[in-house]
């Protein structure tokens, strides 16, 4: 019997380390209080700034080992860090504006007009979807930031672009063929949808009676029942965050029970991800079963989902459930990527590139500080509540 | 409640018990089952009762151990499916109560990691009804006779315990 013991004692350590090793690894959650969160925020928007040439053109990634800007550009990526130094403006940070108008104006230089719509692409190629889709967001962010109206009849042509690219299924068609004049059929994105409902969303709230909500809620519904990764070829149900933003943007009121539970699912996918993140240190044998951090981009991506969900938890009844929960997960995403974040003392080629960036792996690009930077501007609404609670 | 008593006798598995016993006549067993039985369950109380703070000093959410627990389950009950069962030595009349008959046939890891789950999203009085109604099982089922019929309702139970292990790796993917 001692025998027996023994083998089954030596089988539960070796089982007990190898769970926790390989399948429950802790999750690592470093505190950080919402001036934390906000100040990591403002140094992404800074690197941004730095990062943001007279013309109003990001550098687009930078790796610090070898010390060399990618050359590669990417309008829909510029499209969407723009939107976040928006999104820094929305929050009271008004010194963001100037250099949030300067990559708008890149991107307004850029648009085209056909018929009774106007898209943005660059010179010769295809008018993209998901590029204005932000346009329209950022457009009419500045207008509730600024009071200025003056793009509110281009808001409206931009988004005459993305229903003409809506099909009778309510899926979004991501381009739009300058040489046939048509959209270019079975081309869909897998984030445009989103972006360019989002858009929908906003434009609806600022000119209702518009017919804008009509034309977002068949969107909606492809989303929420499954459909677009049926139809689109996606083997799971995508994390898409600018969902995510757009069910914030409806608000309660319009959401039914589908749209709710869809936002429940977004949310699950959302704490997946930011748990697996918690519990990657990139050391050991945890580099082994969890790899490196993951892609900041990605994390973020999940930040910033998981913020609009929770902003909308807090006015949405259905989701009060989920309140809490998703406002550690924030909190813990938070403390993660401000951890992470690179500081003065950290630069190894250059400051301007390194300063308030996150790195994968010695690299770095624009939409990395984009989306963490959504991130933690929801997680220190979150931390301000909470902070605001027990005090 | 009901996934909790059916996910608790799926992963203690009477039948399962009474196969690796049945090296020991029937009337032989029912002391060092008993005892055993009591061990185990004061383990897996003191796991449910704990649950909340085993999390806390493993630095672990809810749902990440329901995903861990699900991985478990599956494999756990995968085990049982395919592999043989293979009785342990004969009892002795007043003694192996700890071993082998607590440890390692009663004390699985399959519903430690359960007990500790549900002691920390359900509570420890739905986990103990839980635990008593699995425990209950195997005391009464642990004296059984060998033979096809255990042998299929083992098998039976650790394929439900594969399904079981699915939904929790599914609902711990999809919770917040």
């Amino acid at each position: 019997m001692k025998r027996v013991l023994a083998v089954h004692l030596a089988l539960w350590l070796i089982g007990g380390a190898a769970f926790r090793i390989v399948v429950a690894p802790p999750e690592a959650c470093p505190p950080v209080g919402a001036a934390g969160a906000h100040a990591s925020a403002i140094a992404a928007g800074d690197w941004l700034v730095a990062n943001l040439d007279g013309g109003g053109r990001f550098t687009y990634g930078y790796d610090r080992d070898t010390g060399e800007d990618n050359p590669d550009y990417s309008l829909v990526r510029h499209a969407g860090a723009t939107m976040s130094l928006f999104q820094l403006v929305m929050a009271g940070e008004d010194r963001y504006l100037e250099p949030a108008d300067r990559a708008l104006g890149y991107l307004l230089r850029r648009q085209f007009e056909h018929a009774d719509w106007s898209a943005v692409a660059d010179r010769g190629s295809r008018a993209r979807l998901g590029v204005t889709g932000f346009v329209i967001v950022a457009l009419l962010m500045r207008r509730d930031a600024t009071g200025d109206r003056s793009y509110d009849e281009l808001s409206r042509r931009l988004g005459r672009f993305v229903v003409a690219q809506q099909e009778s299924s309510g899926a979004l068609l991501a381009f739009w063929d300058p040489d046939t004049e048509r959209p270019l059929a079975n081309a869909y994105g897998p984030f445009a949808t989103g972006e360019a409902l989002w858009a929908l969303v906003e434009l609806d709230n600022r000119f209702p009676g518009e017919g804008w909500w009509e034309a977002a809620d068949p969107t909606f519904r492809y989303l929420a029942s499954g459909t677009r990764e049926r139809n689109e070829g996606y083997l799971a149900r995508l994390p898409d965050h600018w969902a995510a933003y757009a069910l914030e943007a409806a608000g309660p009121e319009r959401l039914d029970n589908e749209l709710v539970d869809f936002a429940r699912r977004l949310a699950g996918y959302f704490s997946l991800r930011l748990r697996i993140e918690a519990q990657r240190t990139g050391e050991g044998l945890n580099l082994w079963v969890r790899w490196y951090p993951g892609p900041p981009a990605g994390v973020g991506t999940a930040a910033e989902g998981m913020a609009a969900l929770w902003r909308l938890s807090t006015e949405e009844t259905r989701l009060d459930d989920l309140e809490a929960d998703m406002a550690e997960r924030m909190a813990c995403g938070a403390g993660t990527m401000a951890e992470r974040q690179v500081t003065e003392g950290d630069v190894r080629t250059s400051p301007v590139r390194e300063v308030g960036a996150w790195f994968y792996r010695g690299y770095t690009q624009v939409d990395d500080q984009q989306h963490v930077l959504s991130g933690l501007l929801g997680a220190a609404q979150s931390l301000e509540r909470q902070e605001a609670k027990e005090s | 409640m009901w996934f909790l008593l059916l996910s608790a006798v799926a992963a203690s598995n009477p039948p399962r018990v009474a196969e690796l016993l049945s090296a020991t006549p029937a009337h032989d067993r029912r002391r060092p089952l008993t005892v055993g039985a009591a061990i185990t369950a004061l383990v897996f109380i003191a796991a449910a009762g704990l649950g909340t703070q085993i999390l806390e000093l493993l630095e672990l959410s809810d749902e990440t151990w329901r995903i861990a627990t699900g991985a478990v389950a599956v494999l756990a009950g995968a085990r049982v499916v395919l592999a043989p069962l293979r009785p342990v030595p004969a009892l002795g009349r007043d003694a192996h109560a700890v071993v082998p008959v607590a440890f390692p046939v009663m004390l699985v890891p399959e519903l430690l990691l359960l007990m500790v789950l549900w002691g920390a999203t359900e509570g420890f009085g739905a986990s103990v009804v839980a635990l008593a109604v699995a425990i209950g099982g195997v005391r009464l089922w642990g004296t059984a006779d060998s033979g096809a019929v255990t042998r299929g309702f083992a098998r039976l139970l650790a394929a439900f315990l594969v399904v079981v292990g699915i939904g929790l790796l599914v609902a711990g993917i999809r919770d917040v």
